[in-house]
C-alpha cells in the first residue's frame, strides 16, 4: 500500500511532462514544416481585385485606370469582287474568268430568274437555299440588275463586294451587332488590341451567301478516355 | 594446391557442426524447413514491396539534387527560375529531343480573364479539342486534351445525360453541345483541398499547377466537380518535330509522370495579350474570352447582353465560364 502511495505522485506528474513534451514536439514540427512548405505568399497575396466587388464598383476601378494605350486596329476579311469560270484555260494553263458584268450587261432587263434550277447556261447546280417561302429572294434581292459588279442594298443603292457584311445587316441586324463585339464569327490573333492587332473573318467566309445554314461537320478528333470504354455488360438474373 | 581443391569438400564439414542430438538451433548453415519457408516468405514479401515501390524508386532515382531541393514556386528568385527553367529545357532535349523555351509570365496587373460560350453556335465539332491537344503537348497516345465536349440532349443541363464519346455528324437533331474545360472558379475547390499548395489561384483568376510541386495525391481531381483536371498516368508521349517549343512552366510544359494537370486558358499566350488556342480554332465563333476589368471588352458585352449561365451555379464554386443561348 505504501508502496503504491509512493508511485502515484510521480505518475500524476509523468503524464503531464509527457504530454507538455508531446505538444512542444507537435509545435515545433508545425513551425518546421511551416518554414519548409510555406511559401511568402508574394504571388498569392496580390489578391483577386474584383472579389466581393459589385459591377459597379468594377467599372469605376477600370474607368480609373490611366488613358489607354493606342489600339491596333482590327484586320476585317474583305471579300473580293467575283469573278465568273468560263470553263477556258490560258495559254499558260490558267482558268479564264471573266467579270460578271461581261455577260450581264446584255441581260438588263431581263426577267429575273424565281429559282437557281432555272439557270442554263451559266452557274448550273449553284445551290439556293435562303430565305423563306413567305420571305422569296431573287438574285436582284442582292445583285444589283444596272451593274452585277456591285451588290444592291435595300433601297437600291448599289454596294462594292467587299463591304458586302452591310448587305447581309440588312436582315441580320441582331449577329451583325454581335459580331461588332465580338460575340459572333470567332477571331484571331489579340485579345489586347494595345498588344497586337486581331483578324477577324466577314460573314461570307463561313456562310455561303447563296446557302448559308452552316454546315454539318464529322468530328475529326476524340480524346481516348478510360472512362468512355462501355462498362461490362451484366447479365440479367 | 589450394587452388585445386574442390569447394564441396568443405560441406561435411560444414555440416558435422550440426548438433547430433536433432534439435535444430538457429546455428548459420543449418536451415529448417520452417526456417526456409520464413526466408522464401520474406523474400517474395520484399520482392513484391520492391516492385511495388519501383516507379517511386525509378522517379527517385532519375531526380537530380536541384530538382529535389527545389523550393515552392513563390518562394523562388528570378535566377532561381532561371535555372530551373534551363534544367527543364535540358530534360526536354535529353528526353524528347525537342528544344524547347521554358518561360514563366506573370499575370498582367488589373486583369481578370473571363471566358464565354455560344452553345446556339457550338456544334460539337471538337476542333477547339485538337487545338488544346496541339498547343499544350497533350500525350499522343491517348489524344489527351483538356477540353471535353458532352453532346446533351435539349432540356437538361445534367451530364448524366451527354456523351462525349458521340461520333457521327453534327450537330444532331435535338441536341445541343456543351464545352467543358477548367472554369478558373473564383472559389476554386481544387485550390483548398491540395495538401502541398501545388495549385493555386493567380490574380488574373487562372488556377495553376505547378508540375514539379505536384505530388500526385488526386485530391484535386476528386473535388473538381466539372471533371477538369486530368492525371498523368504515363510519361506523356509526343515526337520531336510536334512538340511546341513555345512553353510556360506553369502551362504547356511537357508534364511528368505521376502528376495533375488543367486548363490554364492558355496563360502562356493569354498573358502576352493573345487568344487562347481553343479560341482561335473555333470554326463556329461560339468562343469569346476576354479581361473581365475592361468595360469595353468583349465578354463584358456579352455578360450585360446575353442571358448567360453557370454550371453547377449551386455549388457556389464561381465559375469564370459562362454559357448562353441566343
Amino acid at each position: 500500500m505504501e508502496a503504491r502511495l509512493a508511485t502515484l505522485p510521480s505518475m500524476r506528474l509523468r503524464m503531464p511532462i509527457a504530454y507538455l513534451v508531446a505538444l512542444l514536439a507537435m509545435s515545433v514540427s508545425t513551425v518546421l514544416s511551416a518554414l519548409i512548405v510555406g511559401c511568402d505568399r508574394s504571388r498569392a497575396s496580390v489578391e483577386t481585385p474584383t472579389r466581393g466587388m459589385n459591377l459597379q464598383q468594377i467599372n469605376r476601378l477600370s474607368s480609373e485606370n490611366p488613358a489607354r494605350a493606342e489600339q491596333h486596329p482590327i484586320q476585317y476579311s474583305t471579300p473580293r469582287t467575283p469573278r465568273i469560270e468560263t470553263g477556258q484555260l490560258d495559254m499558260l494553263g490558267n482558268p479564264i474568268t471573266v467579270s460578271c458584268a461581261s455577260c450581264h450587261s446584255n441581260f438588263v432587263g431581263r426577267t429575273p430568274v424565281a429559282s437557281a434550277d432555272e439557270l442554263r447556261s451559266f452557274h448550273v447546280g449553284l445551290s439556293f437555299q435562303h430565305g423563306s417561302l413567305s420571305d422569296p429572294l431573287s438574285c436582284l434581292t442582292c445583285h444589283h440588275a444596272e451593274n452585277y459588279n456591285f451588290l444592291r442594298l435595300a433601297d437600291g443603292r448599289p454596294l462594292e463586294f467587299h463591304d458586302s457584311r452591310r448587305l447581309c445587316a440588312q436582315c441580320h441586324a441582331a449577329k451583325d451587332r454581335d459580331y461588332e463585339h465580338g460575340a459572333h464569327g470567332g477571331m484571331l490573333g489579340y485579345w489586347d488590341r494595345t498588344r497586337g492587332m486581331q483578324t477577324r473573318k466577314t460573314c461570307i467566309d463561313c456562310h455561303d451567301p447563296h446557302a448559308p445554314q452552316f454546315p454539318h461537320m464529322r468530328p475529326t478528333f476524340k480524346p481516348f478516355d478510360r472512362f468512355l470504354e462501355s462498362p461490362p455488360r451484366h447479365e440479367q438474373h | 594446391m589450394n587452388n585445386e581443391q574442390d569447394p564441396k569438400s568443405l560441406e561435411p564439414s560444414d555440416s558435422s557442426r550440426a548438433p547430433k542430438d536433432g534439435v535444430n538451433l538457429p546455428i548459420l548453415g543449418q536451415v529448417s524447413r520452417r526456417t526456409a519457408i520464413k526466408g522464401a516468405a520474406a523474400v517474395a514479401g520484399a520482392t513484391a514491396l520492391g516492385v511495388a515501390a519501383s516507379p517511386m524508386l525509378k522517379k527517385t532515382l532519375e531526380m537530380s539534387a536541384a530538382e529535389f531541393m527545389q523550393r515552392h514556386f513563390k518562394e523562388l528568385t528570378d535566377d532561381d527560375k532561371q535555372q530551373i527553367f534551363e534544367r527543364l529545357e535540358n530534360d526536354a532535349r535529353q528526353q524528347y529531343a525537342a528544344d524547347v523555351q521554358i518561360d514563366d509570365q506573370p499575370p498582367i496587373p488589373g486583369v481578370r480573364f473571363g471566358y464565354a460560350i455560344n452553345l446556339s453556335l457550338c456544334n460539337g465539332n471538337g476542333k477547339c479539342m485538337e487545338a488544346c491537344h496541339l498547343e499544350n503537348n497533350h500525350d499522343r497516345a491517348t489524344h489527351q486534351s483538356y477540353i471535353r465536349i458532352f453532346e446533351m440532349p435539349i432540356g437538361t443541363t445534367d451530364f448524366e445525360h451527354g456523351s462525349t464519346s458521340y461520333d457521327h455528324e453534327v450537330p444532331q437533331k435535338d441536341h445541343y453541345y456543351l464545352p467543358v474545360q477548367c472554369f478558373q472558379c473564383d472559389n476554386p475547390p481544387c485550390v483548398s483541398v491540395c495538401p502541398v499548395e501545388a495549385t493555386w489561384q493567380e490574380s488574373d483568376g487562372i488556377v495553376v499547377v505547378d508540375y514539379n510541386w505536384c505530388i500526385g495525391c488526386r485530391y484535386c481531381m476528386a473535388a473538381c466537380p466539372y471533371h477538369a483536371r486530368r492525371f498523368n498516368w504515363a510519361e506523356p508521349t509526343i515526337s520531336a518535330e510536334e512538340v511546341n517549343p513555345n512553353q510556360g512552366y506553369l502551362s504547356n510544359r511537357i508534364r511528368p509522370q505521376g502528376v495533375v494537370e488543367k486548363c490554364h486558358f492558355c496563360l502562356h499566350r493569354t498573358r502576352l495579350g493573345k487568344l487562347p488556342a481553343c479560341l482561335e480554332a473555333c470554326p463556329t465563333g461560339a468562343r469569346i474570352f476576354g479581361d473581365l476589368m475592361d468595360p469595353d471588352s468583349n465578354i463584358r458585352w456579352v455578360l450585360a447582353n446575353k442571358r448567360c449561365f453557370t454550371i453547377k451555379e449551386e455549388l457556389g464554386t464561381k465559375p469564370m465560364m459562362f454559357y448562353f443561348f441566343d
